[in-house]
């Protein structure tokens, strides 16, 4: 249950969305508690709650006068409404569209276009599907309000306020479980960071929504229909799940992101952006003082609002809504098959339970015994003793971790080798993990790489400030950065196997293999 | 939902009531938070050594953490590679790591390094080789006498021979599966030219070409310390991390420097439109030309008029303005230079990707930019004057991360850059104006003599690409 953000950095792109492609190895969070270094860092976090429930982390650090501010919100896929797969990210992209007063040129003239806009939205959706010819005239006109309204906004102002300013990067990312949005910036700007993201998350205006939809369907193109292992990723969460909100990926589908509307957007922020949703996160050299006084009065001028089925969680407790679809137990093998002009792939999908659950830290240290280093047994197995794969993978916490989750392995065959017998060997290393206890020694490395991991995560200011907000986020406590790998310390071989003996059996799993056509 | 819907209009008329008289004041408070000065700031200390086996290195002592982070630059390239056994560096990188030494077999080299959280990469690219470690304090010393074993005690294991050719013959098999990393390489190719040091990739017979004793053969000439640059930073004194390296480094015999020219390319590229034909929804655009070098004196120009044309840090720049924010063409359009050597200029391009259908439209707006901003009349100077200073306010970034500023340091000495690279970058940049920009423009690109490649469906593309000029078809299967 870990993200890792430096792969996360090397990513240009405005949103990530998808566990597969960039949130990885989610299981390694630890660190290990009662050591020195970690704990001496980690006890200067300020960490308090405003009036109105947004939760405030603070880390004064270091001495390059740089930080990064992070502001993360728990709404993602699993809030979307039915039909609406894509807007939680598609939101995250108007958040960047500016504020009444950031982004204008004239605010007076250009909120009655929107009103116009949005009133021909709604016309739109109460209009069947075969009124096609009526259905062109609203969607004409909205175009025409659309592009009068070019004529009074400065596209992008938000952006040139952050990168004229110094923001090294600005990004974002939104996945089923949470959205987040940060920046790198030199300290001197952090009042100005406070204020620029707050009214991101608190005012912001959908204009340009119908081109920036328009982007959003480009990305999907370019991370799933241009993209054999995304085409792949999604043919399996499909498969493997049948109820979940997990079912979806992130970006949605086209259909759905076709008919996402401003008014989706709008009710989509109206109804899940509260600041008891929300985690401000900065880590670095800055004014801990000057930061304070201006989350006070921008964050805080946010007005307290309770989401409907939301409760209120309980501290170190699990951060859940009310009561998502749940998934009903598999009883039988499923297989999916995509077709592309791409060499084979294959990714086996295993159900299992998120934290607090025992098995998911279970399942951390299986993903580091089958798949880490060089020394993984999936690793040494079928890339070096049976020479039939490369990129072999796992993942502990696929799609996301706020609701049960997938534990999955991937695997691409070389040539001249079937991915069935990829399949039946990945079954082989299995089997032995069904059969057999740990040695001593591979307990000791796991531990051994979660408390590296870990210390080189808080090496970060970027990385930090995101381990923090996450785990804020979806454990309910930031502090489960320590309490992790406490736990994950006590693990013992027994309950490993019996972990493999209960939920990695061939009946329970989800196969998906990529083919030619 | 439809109550939802209804919730989220209301919800919205009213906040932009009552936001209405508050803009005023929203704006002043914006007002107050603009920053106009640059960061200043100390650089952090520094300490330069040269060893006395001739090594320079550079450190930065941090020790907030237990944490240490080491890295090597050395001479070496796959452009030096020969074109019959193309992908031969790439292949001695790969087995320094992972073929096993003299002293010990791979696999318990593979599970002494994972059972330690030791990480140790060896690479080599087009102009440089690069090794590093990463490691816990208190593992430090297993990781450097690691680390120094695989890169002068390799033991070229047969068993890890096969399979790094099966992976790399694996990689040549699976190139076309993704139309991104197709563009990548086919764009250099049409660039430089199919026998071009500078755009070869392996294929099948270069890679079944290469044996051990070409192996050994390259890596005698590597190594030389003196010929090498590193960079340490984290929880350790320099003092005695070089007494360590000293000894480390004297256990293995002595190597002779070599002399390596980067190969020269021609510098007028191959102007004209190509179409990669893969039957996907969306193409993947390239557009550029052979571009500047390393000791271009408009350099610092340059980068202020990427960083207004196109450059990946910011949405404001022209490419993303017109081709994502104001059509919604693509999710990706920006544009980068890559300096290259005096012998081998680099390359300057724009990129974006978009569906079948509005290809060519996007093709045009990437020539229609750099077509503009070449001629540079709509080049503003308050636009010259935010770039400029976007790019100073951020300069402090190169010098917030211990490990990356020593590292970056190496590499601009290897490149061929003097050592205090990073105040001449900051000063180079600071002293750039408008007509810098527009001098820079109009001299170094070339919107004439563009290469366009664009990676999509033929039935779709070609046509509407016709009516730019003739379209040649790349001929994919007769690649090797």
């Amino acid at each position: 249950m870990h993200i890792s953000y430096k792969i996360m950095r090397v990513f240009f792109s405005l949103i990530f969305f998808g566990p597969l492609l960039c949130i990885v190895s989610c299981g390694r969070s630890g660190c290990f508690g009662g050591r020195g270094p970690a704990d001496a860092l980690l006890a200067q976090v300020e960490d308090y709650q405003l009036p109105n429930g947004l939760r405030v982390l603070l880390l004064p650090r270091g001495e390059a006068p740089v930080f990064t501010g992070v502001v993360q919100v728990r709404v993602g896929g699993i809030e979307e409404p039915p039909g609406k797969a894509g807007l939680a990210h598609m939101f995250e992209h108007m958040a960047f569209k500016g504020t009444p007063e950031i982004g204008t040129l004239n605010w007076e003239e250009e909120s009655v276009l929107l009103t116009e806009i949005r009133q021909l939205d709604v016309q739109l959706t109460q209009l069947p599907v075969e009124a096609v010819a009526q259905r062109q005239a609203l969607v004409n006109a909205r175009n025409r309000r659309f592009q009068e309204a070019r004529a009074v906004i400065a596209s992008n102002e938000l952006w040139s306020l952050f990168h004229n300013n110094g923001a090294a990067e600005l990004n974002a990312f939104t996945g089923k479980d949470l959205t987040t949005y940060y920046a790198r910036m030199p300290s001197d700007a952090v009042r100005l960071w406070v204020y620029l993201m707050s009214q991101m998350v608190h005012r912001p205006v959908m204009r340009e929504f119908y081109a920036e939809r328009d982007v959003v369907m480009e990305e999907r193109r370019t991370s799933v229909d241009n993209n054999p292992s995304g085409q792949l990723f999604e043919a399996l969460l499909r498969t493997a799940y049948t109820t979940s909100p997990y079912r979806e990926m992130t970006i949605g589908s086209m259909e759905e992101l076709q008919g996402l509307t401003m008014a989706d957007a709008e009710a989509f922020h109206a109804t899940y952006y509260h600041p008891e949703r929300m985690v401000v996160a900065v880590v670095g050299h800055f004014d801990v003082k000057a930061a304070k006084t201006s989350i006070a009065t921008f964050f805080g001028a946010i007005p307290p609002q309770s989401t409907p089925g939301a409760r209120v969680v309980p501290p170190g407790g699990t951060v859940r809504e009310a009561d998502p679809p749940r998934e009903p137990v598999q009883q039988a093998e499923r297989r999916v098959e995509v077709t592309n002009d791409a060499s084979p792939k294959v990714m086996i999908a295993y159900h299992k339970p998120t934290l607090p659950h025992r098995d998911d830290y279970l399942f951390d240290a299986i993903q580091y015994l089958l798949c880490h280093g060089e020394s993984g047994r999936l690793i040494k197995y079928l890339e070096r003793d049976r020479q039939m794969a490369r990129h072999v993978g796992c993942w502990s916490s696929s799609p996301g971790s706020r609701l049960e989750n997938l534990f999955i392995i991937s695997a691409e065959p070389l040539e001249g080798h079937s991915t069935a017998a990829v399949v039946a060997e990945i079954e082989t290393v299995l089997e032995t993990f069904r059969t057999d206890l740990v040695s001593r020694d591979a307990l000791r490395s796991v531990q051994k790489n979660l408390q590296a991991d870990f210390l080189w995560e808080l090496n970060d200011n970027e990385s930090l400030a995101q381990q923090l907000a996450y785990f804020q986020t979806v454990a309910g406590d930031w502090r489960y950065a320590v309490t992790h790998s406490q736990i994950m310390a006590t693990i013992t071989a027994e309950e490993l196997r019996d972990a493999a003996l209960r939920r990695l059996q061939p009946h329970q799993r989800t196969i998906a293999v990529l083919r030619r056509p | 939902m439809r109550r939802l819907i209804l919730a989220g209009v209301t919800g919205l008329c009213c906040w932009h009531a009552t936001s209405f008289g508050a803009i005023g004041e929203a704006k002043k408070t914006l007002d107050a938070l603009i920053l106009h000065d640059q960061v200043v700031t100390e650089m952090p200390s520094v300490s330069e050594v040269h060893l006395k086996n001739g090594m320079r290195c550079f450190f930065i002592e941090d020790h907030l953490l237990p944490l240490v982070r080491f890295g090597l630059i050395f001479p070496a390239g796959e452009v030096y590679d020969p074109p019959e056994k193309f992908g031969l560096s790439a292949m001695l990188a790969a087995m320094l790591r992972s073929g096993g030494t003299r002293q010990h077999d791979a696999e318990w080299i593979d599970d002494t390094l994972d059972a330690n959280a030791i990480k140790i990469e060896i690479r080599i690219e087009q102009e440089l080789g690069i090794a590093g470690a990463q490691a816990l304090t208190d593992d430090l010393d297993t990781a450097l006498a690691l680390f120094f074993e695989l890169l002068y005690a390799p033991a070229y294991q047969d068993d890890r021979f096969a399979i790094m050719k099966g992976k790399m013959a694996e990689g040549v098999r699976r190139r076309n599966d993704q139309p991104a990393h197709m563009a990548q390489r086919i764009f250099q190719k049409v660039l430089y030219g199919e026998e071009s040091p500078w755009a070869a990739t392996p294929n099948l017979d270069s890679i079944d070409r290469i044996t051990v004793e070409d192996l050994r053969a390259l890596h005698a000439t590597l190594f030389a310390p003196e010929q090498m640059l590193c960079a340490v930073a984290g929880d350790v004194a320099p003092a005695s991390l070089v007494k360590r390296l000293e000894a480390l480094m004297a256990q293995y015999p002595e190597r002779p420097a070599t002399q390596r020219v980067p190969p020269a390319v021609p510098v007028t590229g191959r102007p004209g439109l190509w179409v990669v034909p893969k039957e996907v929804p969306q193409s993947v655009i390239t557009v550029g030309h052979v571009g500047p070098v390393r000791d271009d004196p408009d350099r610092y120009a340059l980068v202020v008029m990427n960083e207004i044309l196109g450059s990946p840090a910011t949405f404001t720049s022209w490419l993303t303005r017109t081709i994502r924010t104001e059509q919604g063409l693509a999710y990706e359009a920006w544009s980068t230079l890559k300096f290259g050597p005096s012998t081998a200029p680099g390359m300057f391009y724009a990129h974006s990707k978009t569906r079948a259908e509005t290809t060519a439209k996007t093709v045009v707006l990437l020539h229609d930019n750099i077509r503009k901003i070449h001629a540079g009349i709509d080049v503003r100077a308050d636009e010259v004057d935010a770039m400029r200073s976007a790019i100073l306010r951020r300069f402090i970034f190169q010098y917030a991360d211990p490990y990356h500023l020593v590292s970056s340091i190496i590499r601009s000495i290897a490149l061929g850059y003097p050592a205090n690279y990073l105040d001449l970058y900051r000063a180079g940049i600071a002293a750039v104006t408008r007509e810098d920009v527009r001098r820079a423009a109009r001299t170094a690109l070339h919107p004439d003599a563009l290469t366009t490649v664009v990676v999509g469906d033929p039935a779709h593309v070609i046509a509407p690409l016709k009516a730019l000029g003739p379209v040649n078809i790349y001929p994919l299967a007769g690649e090797k």
